[in-house]
């Protein structure tokens, strides 16, 4: 059975056709998990569900939201109320009205394809298998993939690149299935998502060469700060452009959140300290010039004064462990 | 490559190989057999003539005392009237490691068991002297006055897979060439277990213990001088001090070793246009390689990599001593400098060492760009420093150097690893291997 939905909201004029999901419902809310999503800060994540019985009648419920959603005018609670095609719902500033895919406005349409499982795309616990068998997938090459050869990092690192990856995946998911649900609407912001995901790896080289050619670390460092800029820039625009279907408050603070991950990650993480493999390869990033720790050129006699920083550092590194050691055994005795 | 006769690898490897694996150990071990019994005449010769000595070989065990099951063997053999035994440091390995909780035992061919102590040990040399309680009947082993000639027939005796005593023979090719510290190089095939057994000539006498073995009938014994100073110079550690005799053992033969190094001029080699480095010493040697009969090569490489040799066996995952350096030039022959960077862009350094972190504090590395002196070259220099601490021998060190020369269409790297090294004469190896490099 399937539903067309016309949404007339502030931010929303659109005529969406649904199909029932597994159980025999539809879900309306502001979530991109949502079968019919609602483009208004007003709406609940999941505001509504209507659902069919074995007789083919439609019912409908408001699933405790915040402002209420009313039907034909009188207010909606958890109760299940019988809908007829036309009738019409009211959830925060939007304005709903259902029809029956026989109904002679939803015949118009063109027949929805394929909702099932683009609909399972945007499902949370698709999301989370999904999200674990690539975490995992990646553990397996990193780790174990070469005979064990990298130790594991520390625990935050780790906790904090899955966290990333979840997030990516989600929202690699989530627009998945929106796309596919023809739900989208293509603005300059994914033009620009688009050409700024593609670029950056190339205009990252391009930043390498740039400064390797003009011979000038200034110039490089710049160069690498205005990408930076420009790139934390940029996502917080794409972030707060696309999730108009937000609070202004939480559009700022999705929109901030990546940018602020981004230099965790960058500038706070590398300070906690990292355990290098030990006595196995280490990357170090060679040949390019580092775009972090940057200085300019130091004459070859001022050498021997940083490393002897070096000693210094796992020499008391060395004195620690060996402290532990003797109060364990101490312990022991 | 050279490899301990580690009697405890060896068995893992028994254990888990598969079954025609294992048919090739039977069938090795078969064909020893026949081999020592198609050349009667002195394998019985040398039997008979060294059976009333077999009394003073033992079978050398580490015994874990809360498993009571022995978990390293080895063979020693009695060097003095008093209850002094031979074996290989590497056999008693993990008792020196780890003293708490380990034992050491002898097992005659008697089937006699007894306790034995850790007297002193000679980690650059792979010698232990242990001492067997009670004494023996007062027999004991010559200690051959002078170094076996080339040629003269060797008996290695031991205790290879714990089958019990093994004769093998073979012929002494004088001391092994390239290497720092002496070895005598014997033709003989020394097995996993023999370690420690003595190397006897036609008179009985030890001129060796068995040591390693590089496979097909290379082996290496440690000369009886070895065995002499260290029973001469023998004085009783306490298990707390073993560590700080291990670092001290190492920093005396390093900074020699080093030393002479630096009061040397260094051999140079050409690599490309460069003048890098070469086989600095006798002990040092270079091998070199290049993709030049590859018409299609998109960039030409040119590679040299040069080692010590040396590796000092200090635990089962812990060796040390390596004196280590590599070059690699690499031209862009086709490829634009964008793509030529991209791909040489991302190397890998790695220690040449082995060491957990157990042993080891993790590398703190600095980067450093190098002063331009010149920039109508269009390239510049790029150092990477790392430095690792021995966390139980301290004062020594692990150092990684990478330095790179690189221009728009070439790439120069030179790397080097010390092992277990002290800071001073690190600082001073940088600075002449900077110089030769012209660098500084």
């Amino acid at each position: 059975m399937e539903l067309a939905f016309d949404v007339q909201g502030r931010r929303q004029a659109q005529l969406l056709v649904a199909g029932a999901n597994s159980d025999g419902t539809w879900r309306v809310g502001r979530a991109f998990t949502a079968d019919i999503i609602i483009r208004d800060p007003a709406v609940d994540a999941v505001q509504l569900e209507f659902w069919h019985d074995e007789d083919d009648q439609l019912w409908v419920r408001d699933c405790a939201s915040t402002n209420g959603s009313t039907l034909n005018g009188k207010p909606l609670g958890a109760d299940a109320r019988a809908v007829k095609s036309g009738a019409t719902l009211a959830i925060g500033t939007t304005t709903l009205q259902v029809y029956r895919r026989d109904h002679p406005i939803a015949t118009t349409l063109p027949t929805q394809t394929a909702p099932g499982w683009s609909t399972a795309l945007g499902r949370v616990p698709v999301i989370l298998a999904a999200t674990t068998v690539g975490a995992a997938t990646q553990l397996f090459f990193h780790y174990l993939g070469f005979g064990g050869e990298y130790e594991l990092q520390p625990a935050v690192r780790e906790l904090f690149g899955y966290g990333m990856q979840v997030l990516g995946w989600t929202l690699f998911w989530g627009i998945a299935a929106r796309l596919l649900r023809g739900e989208f609407v293509f603005g300059p912001q994914w033009t620009i998502g688009a050409l700024l995901i593609g670029l950056t790896p190339l205009l990252d080289e391009f930043v390498a060469l740039i400064g390797f050619n003009l011979q000038s670390l200034t110039a490089y460092r710049t160069l690498d700060a205005v990408m930076t800029a420009g790139v934390l820039v940029l996502g917080l625009y794409l972030t707060y452009s696309l999730t108009t279907h937000f609070s202004r408050a939480r559009r700022w603070a999705f929109a901030i959140a990546p940018a602020a991950l981004l230099m965790v990650s960058v500038y706070l993480i590398p300070l906690l300290g990292s355990r290098e493999p030990v006595g196995s390869p280490q990357t170090l990033g060679l040949s390019r010039p580092p775009s972090l720790q940057l200085r300019s050129g130091v004459p070859a006699a001022d050498l021997v004064g940083r490393q002897a920083r070096l000693f210094d550092a796992v020499t008391t590194l060395a004195e620690e462990d060996r402290d532990d050691a003797s109060t364990a055994v101490a312990l022991d005795g | 490559m050279k490899c301990f006769l580690s009697p405890a690898a060896a068995s893992v490897r028994l254990a888990t190989s598969n079954p025609a694996a294992r048919r090739h150990a039977v069938l090795g071990l078969w064909l020893l057999t026949l081999v020592l019994a198609s050349v009667p005449a002195r394998a019985l010769e040398g039997t008979e003539r060294f059976s009333e000595q077999y009394d003073l070989i033992y079978q050398i065990r580490d015994i874990a005392s809360a498993a009571s099951s022995k978990s390293a063997i080895g063979s020693g053999f009695a060097i003095s009237a008093d209850g002094l035994v031979i074996t290989n440091y590497h056999v008693v390995s993990n008792y020196v490691r780890s003293p708490r909780g380990r034992n050491l035992e002898y097992l005659d061919q008697n089937g006699n068991t007894g306790p034995l102590t850790l007297i002193d040990f000679d980690v650059i040399n792979d010698l232990a002297l242990l001492r067997r309680s009670p004494p023996d009947h007062g027999k004991f082993f010559d200690i051959a006055a002078d170094e076996p000639t080339t040629g003269e027939i060797i008996y290695a005796v031991g205790n290879p897979h714990d089958l019990g005593i093994t004769l093998v023979f073979g012929a002494s090719n004088g001391m092994v060439e390239h290497s720092y510290d002496p070895q005598i190089l014997f033709s003989g095939s020394l097995n996993p277990g023999m370690s420690g057994g003595p190397g006897l000539n036609e008179d009985g006498q030890v001129v060796g213990v068995n040591v390693a073995t590089a496979g097909s009938q290379l082996s290496f014994l440690v000369p009886a001088a070895a065995v002499r100073s260290l029973v001469n110079g023998r004085r009783t550690l306490d298990p707390e001090e073993f560590d700080l005799e291990i670092a001290a053992q190492l920093k005396t033969w390093q900074r020699n070793r080093i030393d002479n190094l630096l009061n040397q001029s260094w051999a140079t080699k050409a690599l490309g246009d460069r003048s890098v480095p070469g086989e600095i010493r006798n002990d040092i040697q270079c091998w070199g390689s290049s993709n030049d009969g590859d018409d299609d090569a998109r960039m030409r490489r040119l590679r040299m990599s040069c080692d010590s040799g040396n590796r000092i066996f200090i635990g089962s995952r812990l060796n040390t001593g390596q004196i280590h350096f590599s070059f690699d030039e690499t031209t862009s022959l086709k490829l634009p400098a964008y793509r030529f960077h991209h791909m040489i862009g991302g190397q890998r350094l790695r220690a040449d060492n082995a060491a957990t972190d157990n042993d080891v504090t993790p590398y703190r590395c600095e980067a450093d760009f190098l002063e331009q002196n010149d920039r109508a070259t269009n390239s510049f220099r790029r150092v990477t420093y790392c430095v690792r601490a021995y966390k139980r021998l301290a004062g020594l060190f692990d150092i990684l150097f990478l330095g790179e020369h690189n221009g728009s269409d070439t790439s120069f790297s030179a790397h080097y690893t010390l092992a277990g090294i002290e800071q001073d004469l690190a600082a001073a190896f940088h600075e002449r291997f900077l110089a030769t490099l012209g660098w500084n």
